[in-house]
């Protein structure tokens, strides 16, 4: 290309803004100094954190909290379905993987959180991890955990034989920006396990990678969308002293402007979870 | 820079700020919004920055390959918003960007013109421009051989001369 000839291309740049440069550099070497407190109080610690749950049971802080449902099962549901919108760095030096694409998102073989925790000196651990427990439950109204959230909640038109609603939250996640989620709880009568709905806006999505660790990854169709399922990711901790890794299934697509995650114990299949899946709309 | 050694991130980000801005500027055309993507983009390079080799790709590959994610995003987002037809014929902030300044303008009209290419060619335009890569990263980035970068620019820097008026003398 002549050297003329593109010359004027050139004229349109201009210099960032003094004070906006300094101030950005100043924000990123804050997430430094926040990032290394976060790391020295713990991966669970920091997770919980984020969601507004860590004082969860002392003094009932945050919103849909309800005092009759047991704090060890939202614990616990909380911690695995913000599990897939928190990525968090490798604590170390991993050779990662590409998996799947799914619009912008990445789906990575990077260790998932209790993967990374595990790997981590036992005295850097968060300690006396909850267990999860199934006593009790109340529920509110779709129109209740919509307005808490500030989208409408999707329902299901189909549940396994013996399904119902065990629970809906509304969480909010503070870090790096305040963004909501509706986290939706499906008991099955013939499991003593639940089918977990996390739905976010897909505008609210802050990080471009998914970490599934050990778990093998697959592209399906939920209706007409892509969907990736993903078979035995951990995502929690179990056994006496919560030194084993607890799997589960699940399936993520987007739909509609919203980023789904659903899943369910490692005996969940593919269909059930699609059939759950594609008779998901809105709330009345 | 060399990627033997452990990288200076402070120094990645003086090195790249310009760049980057730039970038998303011949995106936006707008330098406000500009700003905001910016901070995005490196908001998510320093989330991020522990996960990047230097075995996999270039640096710049890596970092603008996330700036051009966020500009997506940001489109997407706003897509819902308007109607098809409004994008087009009112730039962001046209009428403010004019009362400032007239490099503003300036940019806010290339923009426009930029917006009617596909969305390939207004990103080779601005990797060229804003970003100021050479034609073999930006090959390397996009997925395109490099012949096709150097043909495609040609031909879209002949229209853009044409209907902004530059000299063709020049």
């Amino acid at each position: 290309m002549c050297e003329d000839f593109d010359r004027f291309m050139h004229d349109y740049r201009t210099d960032p803004d003094r004070e906006f440069a300094a101030s950005l550099h100043a924000r990123l070497a804050h997430m430094d100094t926040q990032a290394e407190q976060s790391r020295q109080r713990g991966l669970l610690g920091r997770l919980l954190r984020r969601t507004g749950y860590e004082t969860y049971g002392s003094d009932q802080k945050g919103p849909l909290m309800k005092p009759r449902s047991p704090w060890k099962i939202r614990l616990v549901v909380t911690m695995l379905a913000i599990a897939f919108f928190v990525a968090i760095p490798p604590l170390r030096a991993l050779a990662t993987d590409i998996l799947q694409q799914l619009g912008v998102l990445t789906i990575t073989n990077a260790p998932t959180v209790v993967e990374q925790e595990l790997a981590t000196r036992p005295e850097d651990r968060e300690k006396n991890l909850p267990s999860v427990g199934l006593d009790g439950f109340s529920s509110v109204g779709a129109a209740q955990v919509s307005a808490a959230a500030g989208f409408p909640v999707y329902e299901p038109q189909y549940l396994p034989e013996g399904g119902r609603l065990f629970d809906w939250e509304s969480i909010r996640i503070e870090d790096p920006t305040p963004r909501a989620a509706i986290i939706s709880m499906y008991q099955i009568s013939t499991k003593p396990t639940y089918l977990t709905l996390t739905q976010q806006p897909q505008s609210s999505l802050t990080s471009d990678e998914i970490q599934v660790g050990s778990a093998t990854t697959q592209k399906v169709m939920v209706g007409s969308n892509e969907a990736i399922w993903i078979e035995r990711i951990a995502l929690a901790k179990t056994g006496p002293n919560n030194e084993e890794l607890a799997y589960v299934n699940g399936l993520m697509w987007q739909a509609d402007g919203y980023h789904f995650w659903l899943s369910g114990d490692t005996d969940t299949s593919l269909e059930t979870l699609k059939s759950f899946a594609e008779s998901l709309a809105p709330g009345q | 820079m060399t990627h033997a050694e452990p990288l200076d991130w402070s120094t990645v980000y003086w090195d790249f700020l310009p760049r980057i801005y730039n970038f998303v500027l011949y995106k936006v055309g707008d330098p406000t919004l500009a700003e905001d993507l910016t901070s995005t983009t490196f908001v998510e390079v320093w989330r991020c920055r522990q996960r990047y080799s230097a075995t996999k790709g270039a640096l710049s590959t890596w970092i603008f390959t996330i700036a051009q994610r966020v500009v997506i995003t940001h489109y997407r987002q706003r897509r819902s918003h308007e109607l098809p037809l409004f994008d087009a014929a009112h730039l962001p902030n046209a009428t403010v960007v004019a009362d400032v300044v007239e490099k503003k303008e300036a940019i806010g009209e290339l923009v426009g013109q930029l917006r009617q290419l596909p969305d390939r060619d207004h990103d080779l335009v601005a990797l060229k421009y804003g970003a100021q890569l050479n034609n073999r990263q930006i090959a390397q980035l996009l997925g395109l051989s490099e012949s096709c970068v150097g043909t495609r620019l040609h031909r879209i820097i002949g229209r853009l001369r044409s209907v902004l008026g530059v000299d063709h003398n020049v």
